[in-house]
């Protein structure tokens, strides 16, 4: 009954969290396939580590760091240099301009794709509206060094996107 | 485009990514590289049980147990296999801690790893000599003299030292070669990950010196 309980309230926590985990597999897997493996590895690993949450720290934190980790130090497939659209969408609308966000989100995924492993992750909270505190938090990296670092991967996504964008 | 134009587009996007329910998955086995190593092992001790019991019952059993002792050689080599695989198992489940930050994940992976392939090295250098020690005194305990050996053992031609002699060499030759051999596999089977896993975390660090 009580296992019961906790799995209801697990499965509706990652349902409720599901696109975190969704965003962090695409920074980290480029081909569908690589990505349902992350996803389900994620799933799995969090499951594992489910009864230890003790609710210290917030769900998302907890989340970010396993999902992160798992991404970072796990699964570790050649993964090749083929560009695709990106499967990730913005809100149906009817406007003409979705075209154009769409493809510049494409581009900014391609982009932080081309980042280091540990920048992805920083660019990705980042965008994610965190504060250098919680990136602290679910890294381990000084905020003063995340300033650098988020500096830097700036300049270089400003970069990267704009080769894309022109097709170079 | 600015920065900020990039941060509002990320937030407004809807993930449609995998549609896979959650629910079936979490019966699943992990996939993870440290998962996977512990499956190799639990076969790998499997094996070594069948193997090894096969080769002690039938010591026991065959030329009417005048060979038992290998049967007890192999039974105590046996239980330091086990121990062996206890301690790689342990190393294992020490390697990972999926809720801490990343960069404590990172750094106990290394030193972890770095740990096991230790013992891995260490153990499978030491197997070789164990062995032929254990070999040269059956030869010379065991085998009638004037019947075919492998080593050279003393007689009335060859004087014990000589003998000692010329097994201490083959001892220290075969442990050189066996110790450079195992350096390379081990370094085939986990050199890139560990330096992966050292690089990402140099990331980390590099930065954190840079901003102080």
């Amino acid at each position: 009954m009580h296992q019961n309980t906790s799995q209801t309230e697990f499965l509706r926590l990652v349902e409720q969290h599901r696109g975190i985990i969704v965003r962090i597999c695409s920074i980290y897997a480029r081909q569908p396939q690589e990505r349902e493996d992350l996803f389900q590895e994620v799933i799995v690993q969090l499951w594992r580590a489910w009864p230890s949450f003790k609710g210290l720290s917030k769900f998302s934190t907890w989340l970010y760091r396993i999902a992160l980790n798992t991404s970072i130090s796990g699964l570790r497939k050649k993964q090749t240099d083929l560009v695709y659209m990106d499967h990730l969408q913005l809100p149906e609308r009817a406007h003409e301009d979705d075209q154009l966000k769409q493809e510049q989100l494409s581009a900014l995924y391609r982009a932080i794709r081309l980042l280091p492993e540990i920048d992805r992750a920083v660019v990705m909270l980042f965008l994610e509206d965190h504060s250098y505190e919680e990136m602290e938090e679910i890294l381990g990296i000084s905020q003063g060094a995340l300033r650098v670092k988020m500096a830097r991967a700036k300049e270089k996504l400003k970069r990267t996107i704009q080769t894309i964008e022109h097709g170079v | 485009m600015e920065f900020e134009q990039l941060k509002d587009m990320w937030k407004e996007q809807e993930a449609s990514g995998p549609q896979i329910e959650v629910q079936p998955l979490l019966g699943k086995k992990s996939n993870s590289p440290i998962a996977i190593m512990k499956r190799h092992l639990t076969v790998e001790l499997i094996l070594v049980i069948v193997l090894f019991g096969l080769v002690i019952a039938y010591y026991l059993i065959a030329f009417n147990g005048k060979f038992a002792v290998v049967s007890t050689i192999y039974t105590i080599t046996g239980i330091l296999f086990c121990f062996y695989y206890y301690k790689k198992y342990r190393l294992l489940n020490d390697m990972e801690c999926m809720a801490c930050q990343v960069k404590s994940n990172l750094s106990k992976q290394v030193s972890t790893l770095e740990k096991y392939v230790r013992v891995y090295l260490l153990a499978g250098t030491a197997v070789l000599p164990i062995f032929m020690i254990f070999f040269y005194w059956f030869e010379y305990t065991y085998i009638p003299k004037g019947r075919p050996h492998i080593f050279l053992l003393p007689s009335e031609t060859v004087g014990l030292a000589k003998s000692l002699g010329v097994f201490s060499l083959w001892v220290v030759g075969a442990s050189v070669v066996g110790y450079f051999v195992n350096r390379w596999y081990v370094q085939k089977l986990y050199g890139k990950h560990i330096d992966k896993l050292k690089q990402m975390l140099l990331q980390m660090e590099d930065d954190t010196a840079l901003s102080s």
